[in-house]
């Protein structure tokens, strides 16, 4: 048998307790992580402007951002376009396409991948994930997710 | 698996002495039985300041302090992030709520003669923390960089300018440029986002320690030595709650039903440097040193006097010195803070209709 | 500065600004004020101007017939050489009034009144019903049955003024529901940015005069209307479900006011009794 005193305190403690409670439903969708949006998936450079595509028959790569604002790197290797993420499987720093030797070349550790992708060499422990990648009609580097 | 518990409970215990803690500023701090719902504002202070530290933090977020950008930014909370109207709302509602209950607390001090020995340093402080959450409010109302804030900075800024030989140095100094611009912007944000909250900080935390020290007063003609005691907590603390609960009422009717009081149309707009709105004019708790400004003829003279005002406000212990509390057995003192007090209102009704 | 911060003269300044149009001193208004004795015909426009919105808004007589206002000597100041181009003939007035409202004349040049104003003069220009001199902010009492009878049968005027009072109404109603919004601080600016589109779609109809063509164009607005109503229901709905979550908030702290200040009265009774 609860006293009126024990009583009221439960419930007074619950509606302090929903009072913090409902402060916190609002804050956590204020933070919430902002959604990718929808719509074209196609290479940015920093300032968020397209990369063009024609900028590969001058150079062999271009690195911008791509799906989800992941660092993309685009080569032509043997007239082909391949796209892949530029971030090193090893600790994350981004790896450079060095067309002589037909490799990707990670600064960090000296990790080296193939033009597949795949690492050969140093401390890497697995391939660069590959997208697929074409030029759209207004002759921007458009991706999408899975293997080309 | 509750002796466990139990027993790290005891071991951090033995070594921080929380529970120690707990009874002495807690359930073994007594106090008067009597205290009236007056002494429970001191605590709803303490609740706008954590609203506020709250809120800023997460409009800090989003917030871009730059001139072209600022605007925008506050927009894209208020249109764009979940509930980031809310957040934005309740920031500047609270800050007018912190002001008002802020008002009550100092009236009440006043009338009770609770500012006497042995309790000038807190009312000392006191004085200091109001004028330190005056500027917050102030130094506030730029960041959103609408024409209200900019226009209302412009004049607040420019009443420094009257004071002799080097008010217009002044002016320069505060702005950081000779007009409200960028610089003001960056000033008047680290000073609203970090100098002035830490100082408010410190001073409550001043505040609070000589309340706890010198104890809390006892309501004017009683006996402190001789009324019955509680503990503060739960006696008072759900006194203390329930001012709070209708003050989350009152906030949340003036948040969801009302934020034309905190956004009037100049605030929706975005400043214009070349362009000042018709109707511009301080926050209310402003509007009475607005208008007694606008009525000196020496405008300096005007600053000046309000000036006085607060310098007496400060040493007013060292001038009010009986020990006599009950309002009516000292009538002329307070004849003169209720004439004081119909004078501010009169002046700020004055001010909003002129 | 001192003494006059910079906003008291930014305002004074700003608001000088209109009305010192009319006290830089000018010669065409001077003088041909001067003859309102001897030759009144050429002192009334400007009697008649000052009672206009183009007076109100510092339209002066240079701005539509040229000229040099500064000039003392009258030949100097009504020269070719100063682009001076007094007044026009009957067919010249839509063009003459079109330099500024240009959208509003090529609307009037499709209009039956045109026509008849090209081939034989009979039509009305902007004069006939506006007056030459002493223009007012449009209204659309300007389209009544003393005016448009003097030509022909009120009967097709009337259903256009109708018509075009009914998109007005609809219009302005809009007009309030948006800025509700924007006062509730929601983001209406491409509703505003509509809206305003809109309504200056409808407006720039009226000189068309054709009651068939502009039935159908307001019928065109309105169905555009329809779809920015769905737009602004949706920013309705937002307003009204936060007032909803608000009185649910307000309920719940007042009963928790209520619920603390009970457990403080037992605490009290309590501890009273156990002093007794």
């Amino acid at each position: 048998m609860t006293t009126r005193r024990g009583f009221l305190q439960r419930l007074v403690g619950v509606f302090a307790g929903l009072t913090g409670l409902s402060f916190l439903g609002p804050v956590v969708a204020y933070l919430a992580p902002k959604k990718e949006k929808g719509g074209r998936k196609i290479l940015l450079d920093p300032n968020g402007s397209p990369v063009k595509a024609d900028i590969l028959n001058k150079e062999p790569s271009v690195v911008g951002f791509g799906i989800n604002g992941e660092p993309t790197i685009v080569i032509k290797y043997e007239g082909e376009l391949r796209a892949f993420s530029a971030v090193c499987t090893h600790l994350g720093c981004l790896v450079k396409w060095k067309p002589a030797k037909a490799e990707f070349f990670c600064p960090c550790h000296a990790g080296r991948f193939d033009a597949n992708g795949v690492n050969i060499a140093g401390p890497p422990p697995e391939p660069l994930p590959r997208y697929r990648v074409y030029v759209t009609g207004d002759n921007l580097l458009g991706l999408e997710e899975g293997k080309a | 698996m509750k002796g466990l518990i139990l027993g790290v409970w005891r071991w951090v215990d033995e070594r921080t002495q929380i529970s120690r803690v707990v009874r002495a500023t807690l359930t073994e701090y007594m106090v008067p039985a009597n205290l009236n719902f007056w002494y429970t504002m001191g605590s709803l202070l303490i609740a706008c300041f954590v609203i506020q530290i709250v809120t800023g933090i997460l409009l800090l977020i989003y917030y871009v302090p730059e001139t072209s950008k600022a605007f925008e930014s506050v927009k894209f909370i208020t249109s764009a992030v979940p509930f980031g109207w809310l957040i934005r709302r309740l920031h500047a509602m609270t800050a007018n709520l912190f002001v008002l209950v802020l008002f009550l607390h100092m009236l009440s001090t006043l009338y009770m003669g609770s500012y006497k020995k042995p309790r000038e340093i807190q009312w000392m402080t006191g004085v200091i923390l109001f004028g330190l959450v005056l500027t917050e409010a102030l130094s506030g109302y730029l960041l959103p960089w609408s024409q209200l804030s900019y226009w209302a900075t412009t004049v607040a800024t420019n009443a420094i300018g009257s004071i002799p030989k080097i008010g217009d140095m002044l002016v320069v100094w505060v702005r950081g440029t000779p007009k409200v611009s960028q610089f003001t912007l960056g000033r008047f944000f680290a000073m609203h986002v970090s100098l002035i909250p830490f100082t408010i900080l410190m001073f409550i935390a001043i505040h609070l320690l000589f309340m706890r020290l010198t104890g809390i007063s006892a309501p004017p003609g009683t006996d402190k030595s001789k009324v019955a005691k509680v503990p503060f907590f739960p006696h008072m603390v759900s006194e203390d709650l329930t001012s709070l609960f209708i003050f989350l009422a009152a906030l949340t009717l003036l948040v969801f039903f009302f934020p034309q009081f905190a956004f009037p149309p100049d605030a929706l707009e975005p400043a214009n440097p070349l362009q000042t709105p018709a109707h511009i004019k301080p926050e209310w708790y402003f509007l009475a040193n607005y208008q007694a400004l606008k009525l000196v003829p020496n405008e300096f003279l005007g600053i000046l006097l309000q000036l006085v005002v607060g310098v007496i406000l400060f040493f007013l212990p060292f001038l009010d010195r009986s020990p006599e509390r009950r309002p009516l057995k000292r009538p002329v003192f307070t004849t003169l803070v209720t004439l004081g007090l119909l004078a501010y209102i009169a002046l700020a009704v004055w001010g909003h209709y002129s | 500065m001192r003494g006059y911060p910079f906003w008291i003269v930014f305002v004074a300044v700003t608001l000088a600004a209109g009305p010192l149009h009319a006290e830089v001193k000018n010669t065409c208004v001077t003088c041909h004020e001067e003859q309102k004795d001897e030759d009144p015909d050429l002192a009334a426009p400007v009697f008649d101007w000052q009672t206009s919105i183009h007076f109100e808004n510092g339209i002066s007589c240079s701005d539509c017939h040229g000229g040099n206002p500064r000039a003392e000597d009258e030949d100097v100041a009504m020269s070719e050489e100063a682009g001076f181009v007094g007044a026009p003939d009957p067919e010249e007035v839509p063009d003459f009034c079109g330099k500024c409202h240009s959208a509003v004349r090529d609307n009037y040049m499709q209009s039956a009144h045109a026509e008849a104003l090209l081939e034989d003069e009979s039509g009305p220009s902007c004069v006939d019903c506006h007056t030459a001199h002493k223009q007012q902010k449009v209204s659309l009492d300007l389209i009544n049955e003393d005016l448009c009878s003097q030509c022909h049968d009120y009967d097709q005027a009337a259903k256009l003024k109708e018509a075009m009072r009914s998109m007005d109404q609809d219009l302005t109603l809009m007009d309030h529901r948006v800025e509700r919004l924007f006062r509730e601080g929601l983001d209406v600016e491409s509703e505003q940015k509509a809206l305003f589109a809109l309504r200056n779609r409808a407006h720039r109809l009226t000189h068309v005069l054709d009651l068939d063509r502009i039935l159908s164009e307001l019928g065109a607005v309105r169905a555009d209307l329809g779809a920015l109503d769905k737009r602004v229901q949706e920013g309705e709905q937002v307003v009204q479900n936060r007032r909803r979550l608000g009185t649910v908030m307000i309920l719940f702290f007042l009963i928790g006011a209520l619920l603390a200040w009970m457990y403080h009265r037992e605490l009290m009774r309590e501890a009273h009794e156990s002093q007794h």
